[in-house]
């Protein structure tokens, strides 16, 4: 795969607030790109700069090798941001906000049809944008953004706010339209959406880049351990724990409450068993254990030292 | 390009119809602001007003010592002023309660007449409220063309008995006349028989002259008597002319036409000074050619007493032997008559002049000399109501208002509802975006105002202007405030920072227009705020169009002063859209 955009070395400052830091990757044609990160780290900013709504405080953005600055008129009409908020008409129909828009990029109304489609949408025609559930008002915010045949699709946290079942709905537009052909690039704090959607991930923490890579590579690199969880009936004490760490070669452990939290590598499951003994034999009664595998989340929290979202 | 022109405008309307706000400031606001002011303002301009009135008792007591006389005219001002129908008038026992009924609004204004002694002519004063300009002005236009009315009405009452009397004179002058050609008619026979003693003088029989000299003699005595008569005449008419100036002086300062200041020097009311030169000059000429005509009577008296001296002397002493003396008399008898002939000739000439200043007197009524010019308020053209008058300015208001808020509030929405983004990312012309807004927001005020207009008459609003340069003029203004509105909007990133900032624009613009105060009031430089202020610019442009009907072309600085703010507008709006 060749690549359809390159950041290179883009730095954003607002005043004296350093937003993004010398950043640098490139976006694959025909890939869906994630860049994952929590509220704040600079993710919509650099949306905003590659789309053009934005310009950078310093580096350059490549479309198809060419200086994006340079090549304004054809970046925007080959890139386009599907900002996190709702962008149309509220007082405007579904039909009106696509036809208008539609108009604005020269689109012939078999492309209002085809999005209408597309994002299922169809049924609400001739509904008020303000009277869509959110679900459908994030349709029409995509579908409008596909009236321009565009090569690219930025997506600014497409599902925040959305419940599971429509969160799933709108994945499935998303992969329908990346088989279309169309590179996306996803802005997001959900590790689940990440991992769904994403073929490659930036890990992005104060506007500074941490790591670029498949979810899996990722995952693999910065997270190879798993966490226990074992919740007692009695209260732990500091000799279990001391138990545990001579018992248990290489594990961590600690008290959280009624519980015992122990790290251990995930190469080593034979662990999970020795903690388990140890905590028995030590006189205590296990209610129930927990055991998380390793994510991107995990990888981001050992990368950065933050969360990914605040709970 | 056109397509997306237009779809952008289908959605200005769009929104505009959806959303209740905005609906309210481009129907309603018009709507309420126009009918409210049609339907308060729409009656006719003549409506009454009500006047409370206090005569000084004491006028009426001087009225009643003075000496009555021929010109003696007495005014009733609450009588008088009670003819004018649109004047409600209330007749009040005092000044402070007239000036108190004023203050706390009971009566439009006042009217205080005084008169303090007999010497002394009417005073009056018209009391207005002055916190209120306008209605102090239209009381005080009102009343000094009530007050002239009436006052007019007493010099013509006073020339109508003047001219009675100058007229009256024609017989009398012409009896004279009559008498002074029935001398001439006699003189000519004296001269005929001082002709014949001349003939005969050489030789001559005594008793025939004798004969002559008797008749010639009776001949002059009648005359002699005649004359007597005239002399008499015109003893009586110098007496009269005499008195007549100082006696008329008098009568015009007591009918309050003539008042005098703290100096003692006479102050002429409007028509009274001309008029007692006029009365003056004529009644002095009168005199002065009586005085002429009587010792032109004596001296033709004296002249006939020594014919008749000398017809006498000759008489006596004549006998066939003194043809010498005949002569002699013949020869001073004929100088005598020559001179007595001239004489009364002159005196005819001079009776046929006074004649002819009498007919040219009866030329003009007593109206046309007590007011020689008469003051009219002329309508240029005949506005039914002060609903349509300041209706431009109205409109103008309601444009500016409704444009400017509109099109600010409808940027601040695409912003607040992130359209602006999304249409910043996307490969639009910004120029195109700014004539939709421009073009969208505009022909939704022109078609809206177009129909307030129109529905201006159901509010007793009638326009005389043509409708095709009405609504080439609206759409200029609207155009022109729309684009001010971008600025705004462009510039602003909430509503109330937008409204904000609308005022800041505003208030400037309403006071600097002059529709508060006159801008002429203004320091000069200050002045310059009628040509670069929009509002002031349209409400001119507008009254031109709708009230005056003058073709476009003679407002093309106002068009041109608009079409320039629209494009500074256009451009800075086109610079910080988006």
């Amino acid at each position: 795969m060749s690549s359809i955009i390159s950041i290179d070395n883009i730095s954003k400052e607002f005043g004296s607030k350093k937003v993004l830091d010398a950043v640098s990757f490139s976006i694959e044609k025909g890939e869906i790109f994630g860049l994952l990160g929590p509220n704040g780290s600079g993710k919509s900013t650099l949306m905003k700069i590659i789309t053009g709504i934005l310009n950078p405080t310093k580096g350059t953005i490549y479309l198809d090798d060419k200086d994006i600055k340079l090549a304004a008129k054809e970046a925007k009409a080959k890139i386009v941001m599907v900002p996190q908020e709702y962008a149309f008409f509220s007082e405007l129909s579904v039909k009106e906000n696509l036809d208008y828009f539609a108009s604005q990029v020269y689109a012939s109304k078999q492309k209002v049809d085809e999005a209408l489609d597309q994002l299922e949408l169809r049924k609400f025609a001739q509904t008020p944008a303000e009277y869509l559930s959110g679900g459908y008002k994030r349709m029409l915010n995509i579908a409008i953004s596909l009236l321009q045949n565009p090569e690219v699709i930025f997506l600014d946290e497409p599902s925040v706010g959305l419940d599971p079942i429509i969160r799933r709905e709108l994945w499935d537009r998303i992969l329908e339209i990346r088989n279309k052909g169309i590179t996306l690039c996803i802005s997001t704090h959900y590790m689940e959406e990440a991992s769904a959607l994403c073929d490659r991930v930036c890990l992005i923490q104060g506007g500074k880049v941490f790591a670029l890579d498949t979810p899996d590579n990722i995952i693999k690199e910065f997270a190879d351990e798993q966490v226990g969880v074992f919740t007692l009936k009695q209260l732990p004490n500091e000799d279990l724990t001391s138990n545990i760490a001579r018992n248990a070669k290489g594990v961590i452990a600690s008290v959280t409450g009624s519980s015992v939290v122990v790290k251990f590598s995930s190469k080593n499951l034979l662990l999970n068993e020795i903690v388990k003994k140890t905590i028995e034999a030590s006189g205590f009664e296990i209610l129930k254990v927990r055991i998380k595998e390793a994510d991107l989340e995990q990888a981001f929290i050992n990368l950065t030292g933050k969360q990914l979202t605040e709970n | 390009m056109i397509s997306d022109l237009l779809n952008g405008i289908k959605k200005e309307i769009l929104l505009v119809i959806r959303h209740r706000n905005a609906l309210f400031l481009v129907f309603l606001f018009p709507l309420i602001t126009i009918g409210a002011f049609g339907g308060l303002y729409s009656y006719n301009l003549n409506q009454s007003l009500s006047i409370a009135v206090f005569v000084d008792p004491a006028i009426k007591q001087i009225s009643l010592s003075e000496a009555k006389n021929e010109f003696n005219y007495n005014v009733d001002f609450a009588q008088e002023l009670k003819k004018n129908k649109n004047l409600l008038v209330h007749e009040l026992n005092s000044e402070e309660e007239l000036r108190q009924k004023v203050l706390d609004n009971t009566v439009d204004s006042g009217l205080v007449i005084k008169k303090p002694d007999s010497k002394t002519p009417y005073q009056i004063i018209v009391v207005v409220d002055t916190t209120d300009f306008v209605q102090s002005s239209v009381v005080w236009g009102t009343l000094s063309n009530e007050i002239n009315t009436i006052t007019t009405n007493i010099s013509i009452s006073i020339i109508q008995k003047i001219y009675e009397k100058i007229v009256s004179q024609e017989h009398r002058t012409n009896q004279q006349l009559q008498r002074i050609n029935s001398f001439i008619a006699d003189f000519e026979k004296t001269k005929r028989l001082t002709q014949e003693l001349k003939e005969k003088a050489n030789s001559f029989d005594v008793n025939e002259v004798k004969e002559t000299l008797q008749q010639q003699k009776t001949e002059l005595k009648n005359i002699r008597e005649d004359v007597y008569v005239s002399e008499f005449y015109y003893d009586s008419l110098i007496s009269n002319t005499q008195k007549f100036p100082g006696f008329f002086h008098q009568t015009i300062i007591d009918q309050g036409l003539i008042t005098r200041d703290a100096n003692g020097t006479y102050l002429y009311s409007t028509g009274a000074a001309n008029l007692e030169a006029i009365v003056n000059n004529y009644w002095i000429q009168q005199t002065r050619d009586a005085e002429l005509q009587k010792n032109r009577m004596v001296k033709v008296r004296e002249t006939l007493d020594i014919s008749i001296g000398q017809i006498e002397n000759l008489e006596q002493k004549l006998d066939d032997s003194d043809i010498e003396k005949l002569q002699s008399f013949v020869s001073d008898a004929i100088e005598i008559q020559n001179k007595v002939e001239s004489d009364l000739l002159e005196s005819r000439a001079l009776l046929l002049e006074v004649n002819n200043t009498i007919q040219s007197i009866k030329q003009y009524s007593p109206q046309f000399l007590a007011r020689p010019a008469q003051l009219e308020y002329g309508e240029a053209i005949h506005l039914p109501n002060l609903a349509t008058q300041f209706f431009p300015m109205v409109l103008a208001l309601v444009i500016m208002f409704s444009a400017l808020l509109l099109t600010a509030i409808s940027i601040i929405s695409e912003k607040k509802q992130n359209v602006s983004n999304r249409l910043k990312s996307m490969p639009v012309h910004k120029s195109i975006l700014v004539m939709q807004k421009l073009l969208g927001i505009s022909l939704i005020l022109v078609i809206v105002l177009s129909i307030l207009i129109l529905a201006g008459s159901m509010f007793g609003i009638q326009l005389a202007g043509n409708p095709i340069q009405i609504l080439l003029s609206l759409s200029l203004v609207i155009v022109c405030f729309v684009s001010i509105g971008i600025v705004i909007g462009s510039l602003t990133n909430n509503e109330p920072s937008a409204i904000l900032a609308t005022l800041v624009i505003v208030f400037p613009m309403i006071f600097l227009s002059g529709l508060l105060l006159p801008l002429e009031l203004m320091p000069q430089g200050f002045q310059i705020f009628k040509v670069i202020n929009p509002l002031a610019t349209s409400a001119t442009l507008l009254v031109n169009t709708t009230i005056k009907n003058i073709p476009l072309l003679y407002s093309i600085k106002e068009i041109l002063n608009l079409a320039i703010i629209s494009f500074i507008g256009i451009i800075m709006g086109y610079l910080k859209y988006l």
